[in-house]
């Protein structure tokens, strides 16, 4: 199990004698530079591999799906912490000794060490081991990580359970190390790009910094714009952890966690809105552990569709999908999220030649690395570009300011009567079961 | 999160409607919105209309096709002895998916569709069919509409396809194909939205619709019909919004001023709705539902890909073989030729609507 562990600034206040916590909570990445997430070959129960087919004589046909090889694997194994190439990392049961490595010589040869890049800084459960040999490792819960060499794609896993065992995954499953009460749950929020509190309605939770005794709202009526509610502790509720309890100002009793009060906002609605953040900067999303994104990109707020991911100067981000028959649709906010392994076997070939007439590679700055979902991958020129959850990123040029999204929806049938054409060729489609098509679609988070 | 995004905004809705109504007199313009609940081929058969007889079923299709590869009759009886629909065996599966030749090779049938012998659909030959004369001739081509006597009617979609047995149908009986994609895709894509606007819907006068895409889907009632009085949001997105100019007539709408309708969807059914001259008939019901005819122009490329898209499974399930759909989608297309190889890009169609009232309010949140 591996989960990142919730490291959170100790902004413990005097909250019933008045006093204020002046700092928002402290949210750590759940993962450093050079460390990525990747989804498992064959996760995901909409994407599992059908089993392989043979013909009269007996033989395994080509599989339609060969990046689903592996088949579906069981709930809560869907994410590894992966290399900057976006292979899988493991550890080692012999590392017993914290802090240091027991894989040198041939063994390092077969499992080489997850490299700490440049200017990349320890945090909370990430270490940085020095090898006998002067290079940087990443740990984690002081634990050396190691990649596989017979893993060639990302979500591979050979190497998972060698060695009687002594090989294990480094599986992401989101955070850990909070006990919230009853009523308070952690949930995944697009728009806050990590985990978060939630009510037990799944409504996104925010801190307030200042005197909750105080905070008389601008108007106590539900029609009010700016309706903080508290989060309601029950009248036999006990204090839990970093959960304490004080009295509402609105009467009752209050969450209160690491001293900062736990209200709600009257603007959500459903679960993983934000809508409160920006409203009041004393009120902030109660963020415990935040997802990597580069500097060059923002997740915006699009009123028609939600969350989604632009550039940082606000133009959308697109992706190129292989269009599936998928149960939740394309063309929808919240609709079926494309497959990271979809997108890792089409790459960068995808787009090229003419296609880069209209569609441009998302460039990352010079000495940016990949972390988290953010994969930086190389087109045939040499040149870099970001990749998210395994599709390459594009801005679109008939997007003509922020916000314009013109280039979502857009499908390329390529039935072709040119039999010179080979449509499967890398970088085409990959449901080679009907018709072949692709479509552009903007990121959602 | 659709659901949430409809009660999200069904006070806004609520105002929406409060709004028209109490300011009704002082406005010049009255709205009425729908959803679109079926939106499929619109069929007329009857006997005689196909005189060179039905399209075989896709096995005997399949026979033929196989014979005209060069395949032995052994090999070919091999293959058909394992077809059972969804589940047939692995071997039959591969061989009818990869029926296509190239310098022998096998590949797939849906993607090179003229790798696969051609087995000429039989062409719906009758007078009538339901559409519009959108080119403004009447020639050997042209059908007569059943119910409005408009003489012209183009429409080489059903010309094309009419002759299979599981796209016969009337007014009153949907044909198979069309009802297992409609039906298959309107609960996960986006909602099309059709509003009237008129100084004053209850009387006869020049009206503006509009063609709207939302960002929600339909939803159903406890019968599976389409939900009436949902709130959509429509997408703001220019691309999905489309204005045409009509004229209300005895409860009956007919556009005037014919334009481009363009409203995004999902694979299976239509990628989009791509309709070019677009014309409609549309009646309002008493009940505050409206049914009608579409008519215009469509890329066939955009139809072949609803059979497409369902490859073998359309092929063995529902029994329309697809590159014969592509051959006569093809042969039929009557508009927009390509300037390089005067291939026609386009086809004449018809559609059958029918709509549920509805709100449709800006994505933004102000009533519409």
């Amino acid at each position: 199990m591996r989960k990142v562990k919730v490291l959170l600034g100790l902004g413990l206040a005097v909250i019933l004698s008045g006093g204020a916590s002046a700092a928002p909570l402290e949210a750590s990445l759940t993962t450093p530079l050079g460390i990525t997430i990747q989804e498992l070959h064959g996760s995901g129960e909409r994407y599992k591999s059908p089993p392989p087919e043979k013909d009269a004589a007996g033989r395994e046909l080509p599989s339609p799906f060969p990046f689903f090889a592996q088949g579906s694997p069981r709930r809560g194994e869907r994410h590894t912490f992966a290399n900057d190439r976006g292979m899988t990392l493991y550890t080692y049961a012999k590392d017993t000794e914290a802090g240091k490595s027991a894989c040198y010589g041939d063994c390092a040869k077969a499992w080489p060490p997850a490299v700490v890049p440049a200017g990349a800084k320890a945090f909370g459960e990430w270490t940085i081991i020095t090898r006998t040999d002067g290079i940087k490792q990443w740990a984690y819960e002081g634990k050396p990580l190691y990649a596989f060499v017979k893993d060639t794609v990302p979500g591979e896993r050979k190497g998972d359970g060698l060695a009687e065992k002594a090989w294990t995954t480094a599986r992401f499953e989101g955070v850990e190390g909070l006990q919230p009460p009853f009523g308070i749950n952690v949930a995944e929020s697009d728009y806050a790009n990590g985990y978060v509190l939630v009510d037990s309605r799944r409504l996104t939770i925010y801190t307030f910094d200042g005197n909750p005794a105080r905070n008389t709202q601008a108007c106590a009526t539900s029609s009010c714009p700016n309706h903080w509610q508290p989060v309601v502790a029950a009248q036999l509720a006990n204090p839990k952890g970093d959960f304490s309890i004080i009295a509402s100002a609105e009467g009752g009793k209050q969450w209160v966690f690491k001293g900062k009060p736990l209200y709600t906002y009257s603007g959500d609605v459903k679960s993983g809105d934000t809508t409160g953040a920006g409203v009041d900067k004393k009120y902030q999303v109660a963020v415990l552990a935040k997802h990597f994104i580069p500097k060059q990109a923002v997740i915006r707020d699009d009123p028609a569709r939600g969350a989604i991911i632009a550039t940082a100067d606000g133009m959308t981000l697109y992706r190129r999908d292989t269009s599936f028959h998928q149960p939740d649709g394309h063309g929808l906010p919240g609709s079926t999220p494309g497959s990271p392994m979809v997108g890792h076997a089409m790459g960068t070939k995808s787009c090229v030649d003419d296609c880069l007439v209209q569609w441009k590679p998302f460039v990352p700055a010079a000495g940016a690395q990949p972390s988290g979902y953010w994969d930086i991958v190389s087109r045939g020129d040499g040149t870099k570009q970001w990749a998210y959850k395994g599709f390459a990123l594009y801005t679109y040029t008939g997007d003509k300011k922020p916000g314009d999204k013109t280039g979502n929806d857009i499908y390329d049938i390529v039935v072709t009567e040119d039999h010179a054409v080979d449509v499967y060729a890398p970088g085409g489609p990959v449901n080679i079961t009907d018709s072949a098509a692709l479509f552009w679609s903007y990121v959602e988070p | 999160m659709p659901t949430g995004n409809v009660k999200r905004f069904a006070w806004l809705a609520g105002l929406g409607a409060a709004a028209v109504f109490a300011s009704g007199a002082a406005m010049a313009e009255q709205s009425r919105s729908f959803a679109v609940g079926w939106f499929i081929q619109a069929a007329h058969s009857y006997e005689g209309d196909c005189p060179d007889g039905h399209n075989p079923l896709p096995e005997e299709m399949f026979r033929e096709q196989f014979r005209g590869i060069g395949m032995p009759d052994e090999q070919i009886e091999k293959i058909l002895g394992g077809l059972k629909g969804g589940n047939s065996d692995a071997y039959t599966k591969s061989q009818i998916v990869n029926r296509g030749r190239i310098n022998g090779k096998p590949v797939n049938a849906y993607t090179y569709p003229m790798a696969v012998p051609d087995v000429g659909f039989h062409e719906v030959k009758g007078k009538f069919a339901y559409g519009f004369n959108l080119d403004g001739k009447a020639d050997e081509k042209s059908y007569e509409d059943p119910e409005t006597g408009e003489k012209g009617v183009d429409n080489g979609y059903w010309r094309a396809i009419g002759c299979n047995i599981n796209h016969r149908g009337s007014a009153k009986e949907i044909p198979t194909e069309w009802a297992l994609h409609w039906d298959n895709e309107r609960d996960k894509m986006p909602a099309w939205l059709v509003t009237i606007k008129g100084a004053d819907l209850s009387k006869d006068g020049p009206v503006t619709v509009q063609f709207r895409k939302a960002l929600e889907h339909v939803s159903r009632d406890a019968n599976g019909y389409v939900r009436s009085d949902s709130t959509f949001r429509v997408d703001p997105d220019p691309r999905w919004q489309a204005s045409l100019k009509g004229e209300l007539k005895g409860g009956v709408i007919n556009v005037t001023e014919p334009g481009e309708i363009h409203l995004s969807g999902d694979p299976y059914g239509l990628t989009e709705l791509d309709l070019r001259q677009s014309r409609l008939r549309l009646t309002l019901n008493a009940d505050g539902t409206a049914e009608g005819i579409l008519g215009g122009y469509m890329p066939w490329i955009r139809i072949f890909f609803v059979y497409g898209s369902s490859g073998y499974n359309s092929e063995t399930m529902i029994g329309t073989d697809i590159p014969g759909v592509y051959y006569a989608l093809r042969k039929h297309a009557d508009a927009y030729p390509d300037p390089k190889t005067g291939q026609n890009t386009a086809i004449s169609t018809a559609w059958r609507l029918a709509l549920v009232p509805a709100f449709a309010i800006p994505a933004e949140g102000e009533s519409d």
